[in-house]
């Protein structure tokens, strides 16, 4: 503090500052924010990622209380395939309820499930309000995508009529897989489907007329019509995954189900994503699929945050990966750089794979 | 300065400290996927076949010249052992392909 003699030699103490004691007292000011800005972000992702991991591990609580129940997890969603009313090309139809409804009772959501009828048809007019509810164990805090519920949309990116009606639904940004394989936008009668029965070496075999059937193409635990036993994890439960994240920052998903001819369509475009089947606003696969090689005629496998970012792939938005949900009911974070066979190992429940640490 | 300037200065300044990968074709999106599987897997034979293919493209312009090069720097990295730069390079230069609506 600077001090002034007077005019009569008195000390005068002036009160105030001088500037640049106020710009050393805002520079350390500013160093201090930049060491504690960082921390305090990091602890808030922490956070945020320990309250999504946390939904995960409820929902693998809600799919074990439902095995106990029905002797078997629930189907990754419900059509009657032989109704006239499928899609032709995917034979998904009413129904339409997804794995997420079937846990509802599980996840002490029982107001909403007891207004869903599960005969009827998710797009059934008295289904309207139930199915547009926000849930938020469905929903994870780390996404930056939204968390509202979303008009389901057709081929063309337009809002789909179905039951002469647009329909809403309740958010998800978690999905459950459906293996190695996919089967959805070309699943029906007429599909000869080459799959692959071993990825190291090598080995595919050809599924000829599917009529619909997915159980004979799809490798995981979730799919349409699915009655998926954890005693058909013959890998092992903790060797295999029921699920993930998926953020809405990629594509919309829901908890309710799957509704034929509807489709879900990317928020960004990279040169090789595109709108995909109705099956993917509840299920993703992990690859590699029948028909998805590189240029080099190898299979493709796109583990979580895989740079193509298809919309029936696993995105987080936490840094390096994502959380995936276990057979056993754990929650295990997956690097995005995780050994791409070992990811594929992961996915499927019944190869037989020696599966190696992650 | 007006914001036109501001901004030539900008994007003039992150071309010149190299920040991201301009847009590239199809069959350089399409070796860069390739070459991401085959850092992951560490795979030397595959590499070579890549490195293979990459020089034949550039060398009948299939791939352009640029892009080739982008594509043998990852390759060169892998050969000297740099698996995880080089996967995480072809990551980069797919996520600088993407398109935000």
């Amino acid at each position: 503090m600077k001090t002034f003699r007077s005019r009569s030699g008195e000390v005068l103490r002036r009160k105030a500052f001088t500037l640049v004691e106020l710009l050393v007292v805002i520079a350390i000011i500013a160093i201090l924010l930049s060491l504690l800005l960082p921390a305090v972000q990091q602890a808030r992702a922490a956070a945020r990622r320990s309250s999504c991991k946390n939904n995960l591990k409820q929902l693998g609580l809600a799919f074990h209380n439902y095995h106990a129940a029905h002797n078997t997890l629930p189907p990754g969603y419900v059509a009657g395939i032989t109704s006239p009313g499928r899609d032709p090309d995917t034979y998904d139809a009413a129904p339409g309820w997804g794995w997420g409804t079937m846990l509802l009772p599980y996840l002490e959501r029982n107001t909403i499930y007891d207004q869903i009828d599960l005969d009827a048809a998710i797009w059934t007019n008295s289904h309207a309000d139930a199915i547009r509810t926000k849930i938020s164990l469905f929903l994870c805090p780390s996404v930056s995508g939204g968390d509202d519920e979303f008009v389901i949309l057709d081929a063309a990116g337009n809002s789909l009529v179905i039951g002469g009606q647009n329909l809403t639904v309740g958010r998800s940004h978690y999905v459950m897989s459906h293996g190695q394989e996919s089967c959805w936008g070309e699943c029906g009668s007429a599909l000869t489907n080459t799959i692959f029965t071993s990825i190291q070496p090598f080995t595919t075999t050809v599924i000829t007329g599917v009529n619909g059937d997915v159980s004979r193409i799809a490798d995981g635990p979730f799919y349409r019509n699915s009655k998926t036993r954890f005693r058909d994890f013959t890998d092992g439960t903790s060797n295999s995954i029921l699920g993930g994240e998926h953020s809405s920052k990629l594509s919309d998903k829901t908890w309710v189900g799957v509704v034929p001819g509807g489709f879900v369509h990317p928020r960004f475009l990279t040169p090789e994503n595109g709108p995909d089947a109705a099956a993917t606003l509840t299920l993703v696969h992990m690859g590699p699929s029948g028909g998805e090689l590189d240029i080099t005629g190898y299979p493709i496998i796109h583990p979580v945050n895989f740079p193509t970012f298809h919309v029936g792939q696993m995105y987080a938005e936490h840094s390096g990966g994502g959380q995936i949900l276990m057979g056993d009911g754990s929650v295990r974070f997956m690097s995005q750089n995780i050994d791409l066979y070992l990811a594929a190992h992961l996915s499927s429940i019944r190869e037989g794979e020696v599966i190696g640490e992650f | 300065m007006k914001e036109c300037e501001f901004r030539l200065t900008l994007c003039l300044l992150l071309f010149l400290i190299g920040c991201g990968y301009p847009q590239v074709g199809p069959a350089t999106y399409e070796y860069a996927k390739a070459l991401y599987a085959v850092c992951n897997q560490q795979d030397l034979v595959r590499l070579k076949n890549c490195r293979q293919d990459i020089e034949q493209l550039k060398q009948t312009q299939e791939i352009a010249d640029r892009e080739a090069n982008y594509l043998l720097a990852i390759i060169r990295d892998a050969e000297q052992g740099a698996w995880t730069q080089s996967m995480e390079e072809c990551r980069k230069l797919m996520e600088d392909q993407i398109i935000r609506k």
